[in-house]
């Protein structure tokens, strides 16, 4: 492990959380630790469906809370969505956010948290600490092993006049509470399982090899590798084993308490331009982008690799840099082709003409800020149409 | 969008991802709860500073939850943790429950905005406490509760008292005062009245006697003797109609009174038809036709007497003599005019004019026991009206009255 710390400052910023099978049924507590009367409660209608909605809220309401709920949340949450849970807030006199969901409900929930305390409307708080006033409470209850938002300073919103998804990075946005509990990922389907837990790998890859990662960071990123590469095979083959399920939570998280602090890369600025563009499902693409990235990002990040090659339990002993690279890259695609993430940008409707505007995209997004590599448009084109 | 160049260098945007950025760095409650909390002490001391009580009092127990100093002072309340606040009706009485049921029940509904109301409460010294309470509703957080504010209005309503005992006490002097004056001046009419009628009786005798004495002595009598005789007879004549002035004057303030249209141009014609036969001067008279008033027909005949009888007697010396009866509106009323040009009098004695008694001519020049004019001056204000006069010595008199008040 490269250990020299850089004469860079660093900070590591992370919720308090609850982890463990069970962990949802806090909420009750833990609203009235911060002292909710009348909480909006967001979800969206896969969820509800699962029945994990209304089980919160009938906890939160034996509990004596009153609640609201809004399940109006689609994935790639749209800046009208907030804007109509928002409404829904003011309206009801809510003081307290809890969310039970995947990352779409979990970002739009910080969506409406920020702008019911700081007013204006949610796409003018794009970019990196854009947020004056921190928001009401908000309790996290993640249902994906995936995403981390409910761990993350990261909230990703589609602009859907624009076609585009903004970012707002601030800590402001760390949720105060995540109730983690493995239980609630039983319910994803397969494709889910994969799609997330390939998000989550993504974030764990991507943050090892940030320009800004640090020891911390690693050490949570190294063990999100280790969990995800470890278990992703088996969930999907055992989707009722339990243990499985908590190992891919675990790892989910402690690849969301890594990227939030170091920050993510190319293969996020990528997928967020395929996101808002045209609305693809935020884990496959990283799934379809991840291999190319790493290929592309290899040369200035090779201590990092090695890291995740480890972790990846694969056999490095003696050799080259390039078998290194090859057998990395082959493993990251032998591993989503694995559990049923086959198709390619092509196969998802991505067409080649799309490439020049959506390179554009993601030529502006925060995340390339962090990637190893300085990324040109060019380059993006380029990893654009090697994906197809 | 915003573009990553347009204003913060990647170097700054960096910083801002890694948690660097100013908002991120101040990301927490206390400032902005220790702001909150101070700015709420400031309201608190701001409270504390007014006089009025101020007060938030539960909507079902009506028990005060907080006060402000004000209320402390001016309920005297006792602030200590083991006793719970009284409840509104305890400070400021009992009687105010109902009302302020009513008004919360929405029963009174012309006052469904607010509530004001007084109340009277005894301090701990035995002194009275006047407040002015006024109460509203407000919520907070999801519970209604009332908020009273108690003025006290002490110093007004025991302002007030004072003045409306003083104005008891100035009117219960005022009707002592005119009480005792009513009995004054009843003993002293019914004394005028008593004289003047025991004074006929002897009048009477030695008239009937001195005229026995001239019937039946008169050739008896020396031409001096029967001079004596006959000033005995004027004198006592004199003396009778001075008698009948002084009982007339009297009858002019008291007895019965009696509103009536009266065609008084009628009346002083035919007061003018008596006095051409029992005076032999030639003397012309204008009276305006249809002149109407409003009086009692015996006292207003009775002034017209006076004063056409007066305009005569200073006229009759006078060539081409003229008496004038005529009225004018004036103001809001109608002014009756007399006017004679006769000999007149001097008008810085007018004064007197009016007082009993008083006369501005000698008994010589003119006869008259001088209680005509001070009776027209009392029928016309026992008509609410008003009299008064103006004159040249020589050029004549003009006597000017109303009878109702203008």
């Amino acid at each position: 492990m490269n250990n020299t710390l850089s004469s860079e400052l660093r900070k590591f910023v992370a919720p308090e959380f609850v982890f463990g099978v069970g962990a949802r049924k806090q909420v009750g507590q833990y609203a009235k630790n911060l002292g909710a009367r009348r909480i909006l409660v967001v979800s969206d209608v896969g969820v509800k469906k699962a029945g994990w909605t209304d089980e919160i809220v009938d906890i939160l309401r034996e509990s004596g809370f009153e609640c609201i709920e809004f399940i109006g949340v689609t994935p790639n949450p749209k800046a009208d969505e907030v804007m109509n849970g928002v409404e829904l807030y003011l309206e009801a006199d809510c003081d307290t956010i809890v969310v039970v969901g995947g990352g779409s409900p979990i970002d739009c929930s910080k969506g409406i948290s920020i702008v019911v305390a700081n007013g204006k409307d949610i796409l003018s708080y794009e970019g990196i600490d854009t947020v004056p006033y921190p928001g009401p409470p908000l309790i996290c209850i993640p249902t994906t092993a995936g995403t981390a938002a409910d761990v993350s300073q990261f909230a990703i919103i589609t602009d859907s006049i624009q076609r585009n998804k903004i970012a707002i990075i601030t800590k402001s946005i760390v949720p105060d509470v995540s109730l983690i509990d493995p239980q609630t990922t039983l319910t994803m389907d397969p494709f889910l399982t994969a799609c997330t837990g390939l998000d989550a790998l993504t974030h764990a890859v991507e943050a090892l090899v940030s320009n800004a990662h640090s020891p911390i960071t690693d050490l949570h990123a190294i063990k999100a590798v280790e969990l995800i590469a470890g278990n992703i095979e088996n969930v999907i083959k055992t989707p009722n084993d339990l243990e499985v399920r908590q190992n891919m939570t675990l790892g989910c998280l402690e690849a969301g308490l890594a990227f939030s602090n170091a920050s993510l890369g190319a293969v996020h600025a990528m997928a967020h331009s395929l996101g808002g563009y045209m609305d693809l499902p935020h884990g496959e693409c990283n799934a379809i982008l991840l291999g190319h990235v790493m290929d592309f990002n290899y040369n200035d990040a090779q201590h990092q690799f090695v890291h995740i090659a480890k972790a990846m339990n694969l056999n490095i002993v003696g050799g080259t840099n390039k078998q290194l690279r090859k057998s990395i890259t082959d493993e990251v695609a032998r591993i989503r082709k694995s559990v049923g993430v086959v198709h390619n940008l092509g196969g998802l409707g991505v067409h080649r003409t799309d490439v020049r505007e959506l390179a554009g995209k993601a030529l502006q997004d925060p995340c390339l800020l962090t990637n190893p590599r300085p990324a040109i448009k060019r380059d993006l084109e380029v990893l654009y149409e090697e994906a197809l | 969008m915003k573009k990553r160049s347009d204003s913060l260098t990647n170097q700054e945007l960096r910083a801002g991802v890694l948690g660097f950025g100013q908002k991120s760095m101040r990301k927490n409650y206390y400032p902005e709860l220790r702001l909150r909390n101070e700015e709420l002490e400031q309201y608190r001391a701001l409270l504390d500073q007014a006089r009025d009580a101020i007060c938030l009092v539960d909507i079902e127990s009506l028990r005060l939850i907080d006060v402000n100093d004000g209320a402390i002072r001016l309920f005297q309340l006792e602030i200590n943790k083991d006793n719970p606040l009284p409840t509104l009706p305890q400070v400021v009485g009992k009687k105010s429950e109902t009302t302020i049921r009513d008004w919360m029940s929405g029963k009174d509904e012309t006052k469904q905005g607010s509530l004001e109301l007084e109340v009277e409460r005894t301090d701990s010294t035995g002194k009275q406490v006047f407040l002015l309470l006024s109460l509203s509703r407000a919520t907070f957080g999801d519970k209604e509760h009332v908020v009273c504010v108690g003025h006290d209005i002490s110093a007004r309503r025991h302002a007030e008292r004072a003045l409306q005992k003083s104005h008891a006490e100035l009117e219960q002097r005022v009707l002592e005062r005119t009480s005792e004056l009513v009995a004054v001046n009843k003993e002293l009419e019914t004394f005028a009245y008593t004289v003047s009628h025991d004074l006929r009786a002897p009048l009477r005798v030695i008239n009937g006697f001195s005229e026995i004495l001239m019937m039946e002595c008169g050739k008896k009598l020396s031409k001096d003797e029967m001079v004596y005789l006959q000033h005995i007879q004027k004198s006592s004549h004199e003396m009778n109609g001075l008698i009948d002035g002084i009982m007339t004057l009297s009858h002019s303030t008291k007895g019965e009174f009696s509103q009536e249209s009266i065609d008084i141009s009628l009346m002083a014609n035919a007061i003018i038809e008596t006095l051409k036969t029992t005076n032999t001067e030639k003397i012309n008279y204008k009276i305006r036709p249809e002149m109407q008033a409003k009086g009692d027909k015996r006292l207003i005949k009775n002034l017209l007497e006076n004063l056409l009888g007066n305009a005569w007697k200073y006229s009759k010396t006078k060539e081409n003599a003229l008496i004038e009866f005529f009225s004018e509106k004036q103001n809001n009323g109608i002014v009756f005019i007399i006017k004679d040009n006769g000999v007149g009098f001097d008008m810085s004695k007018a004064d007197r004019l009016f007082q009993p008694f008083k006369r501005l001519h000698t008994s010589s020049e003119f006869e008259g026991a001088g209680i005509g004019l001070a009776t027209v001056q009392r029928i016309v204000q026992r008509h609410g009206g008003r009299i008064w006069a103006e004159a040249e010595v020589g050029l004549g008199a003009t006597f000017y009255f109303t009878l109702t008040a203008s």
